[in-house]
């Protein structure tokens, strides 16, 4: 009987849930409508945000967080790169796949790697938007350290600005100076390496070698030419110059207490060499961030280091000296919002702010360097300078300003070939000069493929 | 890397299960579920496997602009000066790679099988955990048991001499080091499989074997590896194809060790820097043509000397 009554009701109820149905199903278009008409409005006003896709990396953030703060207009996309280290080509990955899809690129990007505007600007990746052809003034083009754009420019055009200069000094520790019995800072490399004696009879260092940067510190700072770019797409690779077999005797000549084979960023750099650092030739941002050594403002004396200038070959000799990164700013040519983006990064290169107080380096924009000394002498990371030694102030200019021209930006990455064919040798008790040997010919092999005519003499 | 799948590991038992139970084909819902299971593999093998294939064949006969590139791609590719050194490393890699695995995991396979089922089953969870890690996340396991100053192993690690992740690293080092990750990696996997292969083997043939007089290791030499033979060469094939590809372990180590390891130390990671570092698609889908050729070379090979195909 159940049965039946349900079936003898079963049409009016089915007819009562289908107008259930059709009040929910209208209930639910009014209010959808609703919520778009609103979602829309929302839409239209991001819609008038203009975006700007960042790619950063780790010490770039607190510059990007100062953006965003500092443009509330501009709906910015950051994206955390590893900035292409040690030339792993990430950057290179994303243009050659972004080429191809047709979507993908960012709007600005930030390289550490200074070889990248030699490959990003030229095919095939022509990425890299030309800067002094109206979208960066000259009069601020003009206020970069003199020659810090070369690595930027290419037949006349700038593709880049340069971030930082990441010169190199001699980063000194004034109180292991004094306790390993080493009465004056160096300045040249033959003493440098005499004081390697006092240093190893202490236990300490005065620098390192093996590390993927040796080339850009021992090399390029003694006007060695393993990466000169003669004219367009002829490259001299000379390893037999007297100035590279020079550097490699004279490093060979320094006993490996005192300039042992380690990687400063290795995971035991800190506890193995963190307080035996007298000295180390490297480059200007490495101050504040020598690994296990705390700032002056902690209770350990021994903790900090002072810049000195670079070392020169003979004391009556030119101040030279490399450098290692410094990192490039680029515009992509890809950005639909090319006026927006280059704003964007004439901001990052030269803003008083991010250069002078956010940056860890030396800045390559001119007006921002005095800022960026106040900002680190007050930060505590840094010594107070020995007798006779300059200022951080008068380091760090004088070094900005003996950067050797004559090592040119390539397509390949020289860390990266020193890293895996040198440093191996080295590990294995090799010598500098043989490793200078083993780098030409994997130089020079991997120059002939990008279709360098290669000069070895 | 290849690992074998869990369907394949408890194929082996399973079949010979239904069969001795009904002694029939399956049928019916059975059939169709069969069909329903192929018909996944099939889509998803097309779609990540022969459309991919295709198309890297048509890129390397293709020039870089467009139109047909005869043996271009190739001879470039043979006539990169990595081209060689990449080949042989991946030669001694495989060389060291595959005997350890031929060698270590049937010793593994066969010492489980004579063990009590309980133990057994507790060594073969043991030995597959490995392999449930992700590749790049057991490069890192790896990273730091290398490493001698942060190496649980580090005593081990000194006492060879090693006391530096550089000296580790050597050149001559490498082929040795990434087989040792990827046995790490897959060995516990092929165990399994191994050891399901064992399990097929009529107890009454170990019987008649023990009943003629033969030890554990006669029956293990005599009976059980001649009879688990072609399981040997789907490992093989398997991981012959596999480790030409290596690409994750040398990558990331290198990434790592900031350059210790050539970025184009491996045919795969040549491949990648030539397709990404020179925005050149061809000549690397030449040089990942050439290793397709290799791997279907040691197939055939494998396949024809141990008659895998061949139904009993």
């Amino acid at each position: 009987m159940e049965i039946t009554k349900s079936s003898m009701h079963g049409g009016a109820r089915s007819r009562s849930r289908r107008s259930v149905r059709l009040a929910a199903a209208v209930a639910f278009v009014v209010g959808a409508s609703v919520i778009s008409v609103g979602l829309g409005s929302t839409a239209a006003n991001a819609a008038s945000k203009p975006t700007l896709t960042i790619w950063y990396d780790t010490a770039r953030k607190p510059m990007v967080d100062a953006y965003i703060k500092a443009n509330p207009n501009v709906k910015v996309v950051a994206v955390l790169k590893d900035g292409d280290s040690n030339g792993d080509g990430t950057y290179q990955s994303a243009f050659a796949l972004a080429n191809r899809v047709g979507h993908g690129w960012p709007d600005i990007y930030f390289s550490e790697q200074n070889n990248d505007a030699a490959s990003l600007s030229q095919p095939p990746f022509n990425d890299a938007a030309v800067l002094n052809k109206g979208l960066i003034s000259s009069s601020v083009l003009s206020k970069f350290a003199h020659g810090s754009l070369s690595l930027c420019t290419f037949g006349g055009k700038v593709y880049c600005l340069r971030n930082d200069l990441a010169m190199n000094v001699l980063w000194y520790n004034p109180a292991l100076m004094a306790q390993d019995g080493i009465t004056s800072v160096p300045t040249t490399w033959q003493e440098w390496a005499a004081d390697g004696a006092l240093a190893a009879a202490h236990g300490d260092i005065i620098g390192t070698q093996g590390d993927s940067w040796d080339a850009d510190v021992y090399y390029w700072g003694n006007k060695c030419p393993l990466s000169q770019q003669t004219s367009l797409g002829n490259l001299t690779i000379a390893p037999s110059s007297s100035n590279c077999t020079g550097m490699a005797s004279l490093l060979d000549g320094v006993s490996r207490d005192a300039l042992p084979v380690a990687y400063m960023f290795s995971s035991t750099f800190g506890s193995q060499y963190g307080g035996k650092i007298v000295f180390y030739p490297g480059a200007s941002w490495m101050g504040g961030v020598f690994p296990g050594i705390g700032s002056c403002k902690s209770s350990n004396p021994d903790c900090t280091m002072a810049a000195g200038y670079p070392l020169k070959w003979t004391s009556s000799g030119q101040m030279v000296t490399g450098a290692i990164g410094g990192g490039l700013w680029f515009a992509s040519s890809h950005s639909k919002n090319l006026k927006l983006a280059a704003a964007a990064l004439q901001w990052f290169a030269t803003n008083i702010t991010a250069q002078g107080k956010l940056s860890p380096g030396y800045p390559a924009y001119g007006p921002d360097d005095a800022a960026f000394i106040a900002t680190q002498n007050a930060s505590g990371n840094y010594a107070s300078p020995a007798s006779g030694a300059p200022t951080l102030a008068q380091a760090f200019t004088v070094a900005a300003n003996s950067i050797w021209a004559g090592w040119s930006a390539v397509p390949y990455a020289n860390d990266q070939i020193w890293a895996s064919s040198v440093v191996p040798s080295l590990s294995s008790g090799g010598t500098q000069a043989a490793g200078l040997g083993i780098f030409a010919a994997a130089a020079t092999n991997l120059a002939r493929s990008y279709g360098y005519q290669v000069k070895t003499k | 890397m290849t690992t074998p799948s869990t369907a394949s590991i408890s194929a082996g038992p399973a079949r010979t299960r239904t069969r001795r139970v009904d002694g029939a084909l399956p049928v019916g819902g059975s059939r169709s579920a069969g069909y329903f299971f192929v018909a996944l593999y099939a889509v998803l093998l097309i779609l990540f496997g022969v459309i991919p294939t295709g198309y890297a064949i048509f890129l390397a006969f293709t020039k870089t602009g467009g139109g047909f590139a005869a043996a271009f791609n190739f001879t470039r590719a043979f006539s990169d000066f990595r081209f060689l050194p990449a080949f042989q490393h991946i030669a001694e890699f495989l060389a060291v790679w595959l005997s350890a695995e031929v060698v270590l995991i049937l010793i593994l396979a066969l010492m489980l099988h004579s063990l009590a089922s309980r133990t057994s089953a507790i060594f073969r969870f043991l030995f597959y955990m490995p392999g449930a890690l992700a590749g790049a996340a057991s490069v890192l396991v790896w990273l730091f048991m290398l490493d001698p100053t942060l190496s649980p192993w580090h005593l081990l690690l000194k006492g060879f001499g090693f006391s530096q992740l550089n000296l580790v690293l050597l050149p001559g080092h490498l082929p040795f080091v990434f087989a040792l990750i990827a046995f790490w990696t897959g060995a516990g996997g092929w165990i399994v499989v191994m050891y399901g292969a064992l399990n097929n083997i009529p107890e009454e043939l170990l019987e008649a074997a023990k009943l003629d007089g033969a030890n554990a290791f006669q029956t293990a030499i005599r009976i059980k590896l001649p009879l688990i033979k072609k399981w040997v060469a789907y490992m093989l094939i398997l991981s012959f194809a596999g480790g030409t590809q290596l690409f994750v372990e040398p990558q990331l180590v290198g990434q790592a060790s900031a350059g210790l390891v050539s970025n184009t130390w491996a045919p795969n990671q040549l491949a990648y820097y030539i397709a990404f570092n020179n925005d050149n698609f061809n000549e690397a889908a030449a040089i990942s043509v050439i290793l397709l050729v290799l791997g279907l070379i040691g197939a055939t090979f494998l396949v024809w000397r141990t008659k895998l195909f061949e139904i009993n």
